[in-house]
């Protein structure tokens, strides 16, 4: 221990006599400020340009998402390209000079000395970051920024730095040339950011490989103010293991000769100076732009190969390993690391597979619902998603990136989910199969022929998106038959085989049920509505017995009745407080050229489900209807609501005669009429609001004939109320999870302050007291 | 003190130490005599633990320095051929550092860094930056750092080399005294040195120990003086490079 901290106050005390420790602290800063800079800038115009817009959109934006949490993922970047000054000296430099020599043959273990020196540089990072709070903290005194993902973000980027210093103190170990050890670090930094390109944005296990192998990937959850494991983990796991391996390459050049003392080899030479240019390209290219994926993938790739002459041209280890000498001690090493490495590798796909996360932000908001991690631990069957955002990494467009990070921690509890974002500009062929326009629905959840669309990535409609494509029971819409029903197979004007058709263009089956023939005389299970389309002959007992049963145990049927029939449903839809009048609705109102008085015309709707949406000239027809009661005092835990009306000039004919419709006091209802009505019940007993029964009755069955059904929103109607009784109430809502807006308005004088004071002050400090300690140690 | 046994060095096909044994005794001063090449900083590399053999081995007052090597190196102080100096620390620095790294307690560090400035001549240097020294000043630093932790054993590789006549006295001076009440080996390829200097001569040629004797013993015994029996290996080994046989006088 004391050895350790010998060799650390001298690594320490060196830094700082010399300039390596003000060079990296003022760089650093200097370029974060830049960034910073940059950033709030943009912030601020983003605003500008909102409250230009709309004012209350201001609430969209928050200083967190907007402004930190991308400068934050910034700052690990920048690290990345100036961390090898930290690092490129630390054995490099040793070795050159002779003074290992002494190191070596003092009592100081390996261990001490690695350690030692790795902590210095790390100190040297620790001030620099200290340094940059200054950061969060004009954000905080000027602007109301939570605060806990600062810390998180910081906790990330100390994480990241140990990663960075380790590889940069192994290539420091294994080269004893500053120069190509510093080139190797950023080279290696560089492949460690750039694999993280390889992720296309889905769930195939490229993409799964590239997203935890990234270097910089594992800071995102950091930044936006969650620590999880996995991440943890990851830059532990990459710090201690580069560690271990300057052991081994310290170690392997005492036993072996080591790599040879100069950069022999011209080719050699210049394939390591030619890798980094093309590198730096490929990053450039694929900042700038994500269209040019060719271009990207040739340059990284003659990049890579150019690294890989490099290795070999220069190593003469490599071949050292394979020839007599040090074959022993070699495989020997070789062996090890390769043990350690694959430790390495366990741990972190254990601990990807058992996440362990802690939300710091103030609303919990990367914390799934209860509910959500309920559906996702009993999912049993393959859901696939598939949505359409452009791949552009810019913070004002990164609804594909959350929708990536949500699916991200839904896998986390369940291996059942795959999914694909995809760049409409890429594919349109795509985008064209699933009929993705600019302003629709652009997320697709798929399950077992089953489809929801939903627009926005937010937890609530992806867990309701997942239930409906993954419940259970089928989606058939059962017709009844044997009472004299409009048969949905018939294509004449009575027949219902448009009514057909349209249900089955919403991904419905249609079948037709013989109630009395059932086993059990059960409503079967595919059924998940029933419709009964103009019943003439009364439901037998069991028929009667089988309906009730199925409503009491949530199920859903539609009653289209015509007048002058008597199918026996009294009993049921009294149960919802629903009394069918014997009338026919007669309504001079509102009348069509050329109808006849019992063709009812309506305008009016009720507020309902349903009926949203439908207004102005929405007119739907019913040829002869009759009338619906609602009681006074519905049953219990029954909600109903009348969905047509006609209009005050209205009333229910009770009396047909030859003189045509007159209205009769006392014996005549007076309009207005409802012709149409929805209702809900709980049952008794019944867990969440789960099993509800819906029924929505029409005076009529006409209106869905093959004759009316196109009649303006006739055919909406219909399609509306199956919509409705087909959907489940088991469907989940959750408080939305979002920032609270947070905004920063700054005066110019502020912002000036802020400028000069990042970009121009402290890095002058940092140069400053770099000169203050040389013209203090100079000349002597 | 130490002892020697079969050592073997080989890098790919060289034979840089082909089976060398010997064993040298508390209070002897050594010096280790051959032309360049001969594989005498690869022996002292040995000894000192910096290097692995590639066969046998070093034992450093009974301990091995390959198993034991942080007991062994205790005992040892080591001036490398060229001497492991930080340029930008200033020369106390420096010897305090080193004094930490060998574990000389706290409280003696002080101390001990005065003695060895005082010992090695480097009072008026001691708060100089050690990258403006002079070579010979340098080469001072590096035997203060040898010695800082008053150690049993001082192996020193070609201490006088490069340097002026007049410094290469004084440093000479200084091993003798030295070796007064610890055992020195000390590496050169100058014969009048070796003389001069110590009691005992192992001659190395091509990584094989070919000569080993008490100087006193040649002179008397044999009537010889170093430089015959020098010249008469190095030519009569075949393959052998005599020309750098250096006979220079100081």
């Amino acid at each position: 221990m004391r050895n350790l901290w010998t060799v650390f106050r001298k690594e320490l005390a060196e830094f700082f006599h010399r300039p390596h420790a003000y060079v990296f602290i003022g760089v650093y800063f200097f370029l974060c400020a830049f960034f910073f800079n940059q950033a709030l800038q943009r912030f601020s115009e983003g605003m500008l340009n909102l409250i230009r817009q709309n004012p209350r959109l201001l609430d969209m934006i928050n200083l967190n998402d907007h402004l930190f949490q991308p400068f934050s993922y910034t700052m690990g970047v920048v690290l990345l390209f100036v961390v090898v000054v930290l690092t490129m000296g630390s054995f490099a430099e040793e070795r050159a000079k002779g003074t290992y020599e002494l190191l070596m043959t003092a009592p100081v273990r390996l261990v001490q000395l690695i350690f030692g020196k790795f902590l210095a540089s790390f100190f040297v990072f620790l001030v620099a970051l200290a340094l940059t709070w200054i950061f969060p903290i004009f954000l905080w005194k000027y602007g109301n920024m939570e605060m806990a993902p600062v810390w998180t973000a910081y906790l990330g980027l100390v994480l990241a730095g140990a990663a960075f210093i380790a590889i940069g103190i192994f290539w420091s170990a294994v080269f004893e040339s500053q120069v190509v050890a510093a080139l190797m670090t950023f080279g290696n930094l560089l492949l460690f950011w750039l694999v993280g390109m390889a992720d296309s944005g889905d769930s195939s296990f490229v993409s799964e490989i590239a997203r935890n192998l990234s270097a910089v990937m594992h800071l995102i959850g950091f930044t936006k103010g969650t620590i999880e494991l996995k991440d943890v983990v990851f830059y532990l796991t990459v710090a201690g293991f580069f560690l271990f391996l300057t052991h081994k390459a310290l170690d392997w050049h005492r036993w072996g000769q080591g790599p040879s003392r100069k950069v022999t080899s011209f080719y050699g030479k210049f394939a390591g100076v030619a890798a980094l240019p093309f590198l730096v390209a490929a990053a450039a290219i694929r900042y700038i732009s994500s269209e040019l994926q060719v271009v990207f993938w040739s340059v990284l790739i003659i990049g890579i190969l150019a690294l890989l002459i490099f290795i070999i041209f220069e190593l003469s280890w490599v071949k050292e390993l394979f020839s007599r000498k040090s074959t022993l001690y070699g495989a020997n090493t070789v062996i090890y690391s390769l043990i350690v490495t694959v430790i390495a590798v366990i741990i972190n796909v254990v601990v990807l597979w058992k996440p362990v996360k802690a939300d710091l932000t103030a609303d919990k908001l990367f914390t799934l619902n209860e509910k959500t991690t309920n559906l996702l631990k009993g999912l049993d069957k393959e859901v696939k998603i598939t949505a359409f955002f452009q791949k552009q990494v810019i913070p004002e467009e990164k609804a594909g990136e959350d929708l990536k990070d949500l699916i991200e921690r839904y896998r986390e509890y369940t291996d059942k989910i795959d999914y694909d974002i995809v760049d409409p500009n890429e594919n349109p062929a795509l985008a064209k199969k699933y009929n993705i326009t600019a302003r629709g629905e652009r997320i697709i959840i798929e399950s077992g022929g089953n489809q929801a669309r939903i627009s926005r990535p937010t937890e609530e409609a992806l867990t309701n998106g997942l239930l409906k494509v993954t419940r259970k029971g089928g989606r058939s819409i059962c017709f009844t038959t044997g009472h004299g029903e409009s048969d949905p197979d018939a294509v004449e004007a009575t027949g219902y085989s448009e009514a057909k058709k349209l249900m089955e263009s919403d991904r419905y089956k249609v079948e037709k049920l013989d109630l009395l023939h059932q086993e059990k005389q059960k409503v079967p299970d595919r059924c998940s509505v029933i419709v009964a389309a103009g019943p003439r002959y009364p439901f037998q007992k069991p028929e009667i017995k089988a309906l009730r049963s199925f409503l009491h145990s949530g199920g859903r049927a539609m009653f289209l009745l015509e007048p002058d029939t008597k199918p026996g449903l009294d009993g049921i839809l009294e149960e919802y407080g629903i009394r069918v009048m014997d009338d026919h609705v007669v309504d001079v109102g509102v009348r069509l050229q050329d109808a006849s008085p019992y063709t009812v015309t309506a305008q009016r709707y009720g507020k309902h489900e349903i009926t949203k949406g439908l207004g102005g000239f929405a007119f739907s027809k019913f040829p002869m209807a009759r009338s619906l009661e609602k009681d006074q005092k519905p049953p219990a835990m029954t909600t109903v609501v009348p969905l047509v009306q006609t209009t005050a000039r209205s009333f229910g004919e009770t009396k047909l005669t030859q003189e045509g419709p007159k209205f009769d006091p006392g014996e005549d209802r007076r309009g207005p009429l409802s012709i149409a009505m929805a209702a809900e019940k709980k049952s008794p007993g019944s867990d969440n609001g789960k099993k509800t029964s819906r029924v929505v009755v029409f005076g009529d069955a006409d209106f869905a004939s093959n004759a009316q059904l196109h009649f303006l929103v006739n055919g909406t109607l219909f399609e509306n109320s199956i919509n409705w009784l087909s959907e489940q109430t088991d469907l989940i809502s959750f408080p939305a999870k979002r920032r609270k807006g947070s905004t920063l308005f700054l005066t110019q004088n502020q912002k000036n302050l802020i400028l000069v004071s990042t970009v121009l002050l402290v890095p002058l400090a940092v140069i400053l007291a770099g000169l203050f300690m040389r013209m203090a140690r100079r000349g002597r | 003190m130490i002892e020697v046994k079969d050592l073997v060095k080989t890098f790919g096909d060289v034979r840089a130490v082909d089976n060398i044994s010997f064993s040298i005794e508390p209070g002897e001063i050594v010096a280790f005599l051959g032309p360049n090449g001969a594989g005498k900083t690869t022996t002292m590399r040995m000894m000192t633990g910096f290097l692995p053999p590639s066969s046998g081995y070093v034992r450093v007052d009974g301990h091995d320095v390959m198993k034991d090597p942080i007991a062994a190196r205790k005992k040892v102080g080591y001036l490398p051929e060229i001497p492991p100096l930080y340029d930008n620390m200033k020369v106390k620095e420096y010897l305090v550092y080193v004094a930490r790294l060998h574990g000389v307690k706290r409280l003696d560090i002080k101390k001990v860094v005065e003695r060895e400035l005082d010992r090695c001549g480097l009072g008026k240097q001691a708060d100089r930056i050690i990258g403006n020294l002079s070579k010979g000043q340098r080469q001072r630093v590096g035997l203060a750092q040898a010695l800082v932790h008053d150690p049993e054993i001082l192996i020193l590789d070609e201490p006088t080399i490069g340097l002026d006549p007049l410094q290469i006295r004084e440093i000479r001076e200084l091993v003798k005294n030295l070796g007064k009440n610890r055992t020195v080996i000390l590496s050169t390829h100058i014969l009048p040195e070796a003389q001069q200097v110590c009691g005992r001569v192992l001659i190395i040629s091509q990584g094989r120990l070919v000569l080993d004797s008490k100087i006193g013993t040649l002179l008397e015994e044999e009537g010889k003086t170093l430089e015959d029996v020098y010249s008469q290996i190095m030519l009569s080994d075949t393959g052998a490079v005599a020309a750098d046989l250096e006979v220079e006088h100081a």
